[in-house]
């Protein structure tokens, strides 16, 4: 079961934060570098899932995605499906949730990159695209990388919102921090400190990792 | 080989600054060109407006054939179109990328050309290396072989050697030179140091205050001065307000009134009595202890010396005439004439050394 629960939070969360860099990334450069309307509550309601509680946005998520939800409706009359009670409800679940890490980290990591260094790059001829995919982003990768680790650390320890997305069935929504509570709940105290132990030695490896990758190379 | 050409209007609201509008209709042939003026006066504007980072509300910019801008057929392309390079005063290499791949960065550039230019420019040494390691010299070198290897139609250069030392801005300079005779095209060079513009450039624009207030060659621009602000950009010493007295048309001559001086200078235009503001650069007056009659210097005026610098290859002197005149010799001059402050002296001015400004 401890197996089960470690490999089931892996692949959730590795999936979700896969997701959560690439639309992060995009998302921080429309922020950082577009001129829009509304910019600042798209940037506003995109951080919601950080503020709000895990279990008010898992509520969202189920009136979105649920069975019989805005999406998850349509979705299951079409297919029969439903990612509900599912891993891929676990890592829809994490990735909101991360979202926001994410996204806050692309913009300042892009932002942080000179204006002058795009412009320099148009004089040569550079479309924008071009331009982000060769001097915006390998500038900005630092902090795209910290703003990755965070992303994946928030993931792995997502709770209530996959609760009410996914549930807490062992073997295929149940993540690590749900195999903890269940653990505690039915109280056996071994197997709740084995997962505990794990948890605490993944997060230790993420703080000294955002660590190296803040630090200038030499 | 086609000339920049630009006529544009652009105004900014007064946020946090003064409101300023640039107005000019310019036209840059191949060659250097420099744009001199004090800060701002809109150097820097002219050139966004020419690289497309900038839109004027009013105007039309042309590179030959090739419309970039017209603000009645709504036609703007965007900088990346040009086909300008663009040297910047920080350089602004891709840190993350070597001088080689800086080099060959361009979208028409290709590695044979990069490596030409690097090579020309002395810095093809330097290829596998990043920019983060060279000294700025070696950086705008390297620059300007990015900008030149994507064959760019014209070279646009802000300041590019503001941020090095002399050594190396002299350097800079000469390639600057080299590169517009090899690539033909019109070079735009703003510039803060006249000096550098008559080292460097074919003709020199004065702006002040967003209008071109004077252009020709450097030289010419520099040694005649038709305002206040290229009088100070050239650093003329002696800037005096004066009055019209005379006009003595046989004689080719005017005479001038400053706080109770006369002056007589080439003949001008202009009514009796009107204001006038005069120029005179301090190493153009000569210093006599006694008083000459027959010279070509047609003022020869008595004055006492006020004040004596005397620093290592020049010394100025300051004289009461009463009005105070700035005169520079050389420390030599200082012992020989024994020019000690309360010396009676004359000073001698040709009247070609007078300047007009309006």
């Amino acid at each position: 079961m401890i197996r089960d629960a470690l490999l089931l939070s892996l692949r959730v969360s590795l999936v979700a934060t896969a997701a959560v860099a690439v639309v992060g990334t995009l998302l921080g450069w429309l922020l950082a570098r577009g001129r829009f309307r509304g910019k600042e509550l798209l940037d506003a309601i995109l951080t919601l899932p950080l503020i709000l509680p895990p279990a008010v946005t898992g509520y969202y998520l189920l009136l979105l995605f649920g069975r019989r939800g805005m999406l998850g409706g349509p979705l299951h009359e079409l297919t029969g499906w439903s990612i509900a009670f599912t891993w891929v409800g676990a890592a829809v679940a994490a990735g909101v949730v991360s979202l926001p890490l994410m996204m806050k980290s692309a913009r300042a990591a892009i932002e942080g990159v000179p204006l002058d260094f795009e412009f320099a790059a148009a004089t040569l001829g550079s479309g924008r695209w071009e331009t982000f995919r060769r001097v915006t982003f390998p500038l900005a990768r630092r902090g795209l990388l910290a703003g990755t680790v965070l992303s994946f650390a928030r993931a792995v320890g997502e709770f209530g919102a996959t609760l009410l997305l996914a549930g807490n069935i062992p073997g295929r929504t149940q993540t690590m921090p749900l195999a903890i509570w269940e653990a505690v709940a039915a109280g056996d105290d071994p197997r709740a400190r084995v997962l505990v132990a794990l948890l605490t030695l993944l997060s230790l490896g993420v703080i000294l990792a955002v660590a190296r990758i803040g630090r200038p190379r030499s | 080989m086609s000339a920049l050409s630009v006529r544009a209007r652009i105004g900014f609201a007064g946020v946090g600054h003064a409101a300023f509008d640039l107005d000019v209709d310019l036209e840059f042939p191949p060659g250097i060109t420099a744009i001199l003026g004090p800060s701002g006066a809109g150097k820097t504007t002219l050139l966004s407006l020419l690289a497309g980072r900038l839109r004027p509300a009013q105007g039309r910019i042309a590179l030959g054939e090739r419309l970039f801008f017209d603000a009645e057929r709504h036609i703007s392309l965007p900088p990346a179109d040009r086909r300008l390079g663009y040297l910047f005063q920080e350089y602004l290499l891709f840190p993350h990328l070597t001088v080689l791949e800086n080099a060959a960065f361009g979208a028409r550039a290709t590695r044979a050309r990069a490596l030409e230019w690097l090579d020309r420019l002395g810095v093809a040494e330097l290829a596998p290396r990043h920019p983060g390691t060279l000294s700025g010299g070696e950086q705008q070198r390297v620059a300007l072989a990015r900008a030149l290897a994507s064959a760019p139609d014209a070279v646009l250069l802000d300041e590019p050697t503001a941020a090095l030392d002399l050594a190396s801005r002299a350097q800079i300079l000469d390639l600057e030179r080299m590169a517009q005779r090899e690539s033909g095209v019109p070079f735009v060079h703003v510039s803060h140091s006249p000096a550098e513009a008559v080292r460097v450039a074919d003709r020199a624009v004065v702006l002040e205050a967003g209008r071109v207030v004077q252009q020709g060659t450097p030289l010419e621009v520099l040694n005649t001065p038709r305002s206040l602000t290229v009088a100070r950009i050239a650093g003329f010493e002696n800037i005096l307000p004066a009055r019209i007295v005379e006009h003595r048309r046989q004689e080719g001559t005017t005479t001038v009134e400053a706080e109770g001086v006369r002056f007589e200078m080439g003949f001008q235009g202009g009514a009796i009595g009107s204001a006038i503001e005069l120029a005179i650069r301090a190493e153009e007056i000569l210093i006599a202890r006694r008083e000459v009659r027959d010279t070509s210097a047609r003022n020869v005026i008595a004055g006492t010396v006020g004040e004596v610098r005397v620093e290592q290859d020049r010394a100025e002197v300051t004289v009461t005439t009463p009005l105070p005149l700035r005169v520079s010799v050389t420390p030599a001059t200082v012992r020989r004439l024994e020019l000690t402050v309360g010396a009676r002296i004359y000073l001698l001015i040709k009247a070609r050394a007078i300047h007009r400004l309006e």
